[in-house]
């Protein structure tokens, strides 16, 4: 009974990760003969100045993302949690970007962020707020804080549902409690609720990390790294060794950058742990 | 307390009764104030959530000449179906359609079937090997090396002769499947064991007690992971990119909108063939979403929650 969910697992899963360590150790364009170069790809990795910016592009936008969204999802479960009319259309409103496709979002938005003609120019332009349009996709900067909006958008609704749902195993009479002894809303967030829900917020933080980390579709859609390379994320600089070569392939380097990648990711929700552990009471 | 009592109690504390004390009447006012602004916040929020997908639409059904003007305004100026049957027609979007639908339908269909299978028995026998097994599904999935695993995945796929909409549907399934595991395993552990020990008495063996008494009670827990696993695969983009840069045959709804989108920033294509591709390739997955929504929310919270 374990065969049919073993054999994908094992075919798509489990094999991909031996294959690619052990192509990382060789020098490969996938049609010759692959040449074994032992560290080689790796002490490679280490001299690429472009990875590496593309690694530290990955932590801006990582960084970016949960600033913004941490926070404002933590807000929003606060006033669901209080309770708010209308509150569960909302939430499904908040919650709504986060079904659909992130390449589709990044489609639309790419649309959307045009320097001539975009919506959003429009607007601005129409309120008297800018005079000359921005360049939300063609301009370094730009295009990192427009991925990051897009990113926030898309999941802020997820966090704040998470957290709203470990808020509502908060029993009622401990808020109800600090009503009483004169408590406002703020300092009942802060002293009753926000502790309460550390366990559930570590856990959501952390899967916020790792999956922005990974981040592929939406920067792949919205900008592909642009302007020249100023926005390539860990994957999406790996994606073009492998798939968008400007000569041939380079399996075994990209492969090497992959096992990188996920050595990256590994550090960062580590060290985040570490410091959340500290932080511990 | 309910969400609209403590709305009335704000209102009859703002309403002046017969001479209120002065301080409560001031307390009441910047209560309103509060509540006032926080209503302006939240709604306007959730305009700034739908408003990107309204225009979006709206820039779908306008005529391209509209589109590409440096002044296209934000309404359209006329209403243009065209778009979608260009799409649908022209752009070879019937196809990709069908292939969404094939693929989802079998990652949807074999994870219910495989997933809960896997789920019953780690939940149910202790197997030798056991712990080992979850150990390394617990590896495979924190290593995560997501995207850099296309290739090699492709390849296999390709020598295992299923270079095509099935091997999609199995690397996507792979994808998904530690997760959907443990979702079930959790929901077993939780059923009591009478019913299915029963069964076993009269004579019903593993499998049969499995199919015949487990799986319906499996019910809510698998109805989750079908909603999550449709979203996962009918939103997937990586997967079917991989498979149909050889293939353009083998993409799906959401990899065509993208194809058409490179086409159209160099100036081989129309936008607004590739905005109403965006709206069909989401308009399915709203629908889904608006009908089964708590089930949307309860699959994710549940999880995070035990995941």
């Amino acid at each position: 009974m374990l065969v049919p969910s073993l054999l994908p697992y094992i075919a798509f899963a489990l094999i991909p990760v031996g294959w690619l360590v052990y192509y990382s150790f060789f020098r490969w364009n996938g049609f010759t003969e692959p040449t074994y170069v032992g560290l080689g790809n790796y002490r490679r990795v280490a001299r690429d100045g472009e990875w590496w910016e593309s690694v530290v592009t990955t932590l801006q936008f990582t960084g970016g993302r949960l600033v913004l969204e941490i926070p404002l999802a933590l807000a929003l479960a606060y006033v669901f949690f209080r309770g708010v009319r209308a509150g569960t259309l909302l939430r499904t409103v908040y919650f709504l970007p986060y079904v659909l496709s992130p390449a589709i979002i990044g489609i639309i938005f790419g649309f959307l962020f045009r320097e001539v003609g975009g919506q959003f120019n429009q607007i601005l332009q129409g309120l008297s707020l800018i005079d000359e349009p921005i360049k939300f996709l063609g301009d370094a900067t730009n295009a990192l804080l427009s991925l990051i909006s897009v990113g926030v958008w898309a999941h802020v609704g997820i966090n704040m549902l998470l957290f709203f749902a470990g808020m509502i195993t908060i029993p009622r009479e401990l808020t109800e409690s600090a009503a009483v002894e004169g408590a406002g809303e703020w300092k009942t967030f802060r002293y009753v609720v926000l502790p309460l829900l550390m366990p559930v917020a570590r856990v959501v933080i952390l899967i916020s990390i790792i999956g922005i980390l990974r981040s592929f579709d939406l920067v792949k859609t919205l900008t592909d790294g642009g302007p020249t390379g100023a926005t390539d994320v860990m994957f999406t600089y790996i994606y073009r060794f492998f798939f968008e070569p400007e000569t041939v392939p380079q399996i075994g380097y990209a492969a090497a950058l992959g096992v990188t990648a996920s050595v990256v990711v590994g550090i960062v929700s580590v060290a985040y742990l570490r410091v959340v552990r500290r932080n511990e009471p | 307390m309910s969400a609209a009592i403590g709305f009335r109690e704000g209102e009859r504390v703002a309403a002046p009764p017969p001479a209120p004390p002065r301080r409560l009447r001031r307390l009441g006012a910047a209560a309103w104030l509060r509540r006032g602004l926080l209503a302006v916040l939240l709604v306007g929020l959730a305009a700034f959530m739908l408003v990107p997908l309204v225009f979006g639409f709206f820039a779908s059904v306008s005529p391209l000449r509209q589109i590409v003007s440096s002044d296209p305004g934000l309404l359209p100026d006329s209403w243009d179906w065209s778009n979608y049957t260009d799409a649908w027609t022209r752009a070879n979007f019937a196809r990709y359609f069908v292939n969404s639908v094939i693929v989802t339908f079998i990652v949807v269909v074999f994870d219910t079937l495989a997933s809960s299978m896997t789920g019953y028995v780690l939940a149910r026998k202790h197997l030798p090997g056991q712990r080992v097994l979850e150990t390394v599904f617990m590896v495979t999935l924190f290593i995560g090396l997501t995207t850099a695993m296309l290739y090699p995945q492709y390849q296999i796929a390709r020598s295992l002769g299923i270079a095509n909409l099935l091997g999609v549907s199995m690397v996507e399934y792979a994808g998904i499947m530690i997760i959907h595991v443990y979702l079930i395993k959790a929901f077993v552990q939780g059923l009591g064991t009478e019913v299915e020990d029963a069964a076993r008495v009269d004579g019903c063996g593993f499998f049969g007690t499995y199919r015949r008494i487990a799986l319906p009670l499996m019910a809510p827990i698998l109805i989750t992971t079908i909603v999550l696993g449709f979203q996962a695969s009918w939103n997937n983009y990586q997967v079917p990119l991989v498979f149909s840069l050889a293939e353009p045959d083998l993409r799906t709804l959401i990899v065509g909108v993208s194809a058409l989108q490179y086409d159209a920033v160099e100036g081989m294509s129309a936008y607004n063939t590739v905005l109403a591709g965006a709206s069909m390739a989401l308009i399915p997955i709203v629908v889904v979403f608006i009908v089964l929504q708590r089930f949307f929310v309860r699959g994710w919270t549940e999880g995070a929650v035990k995941g």
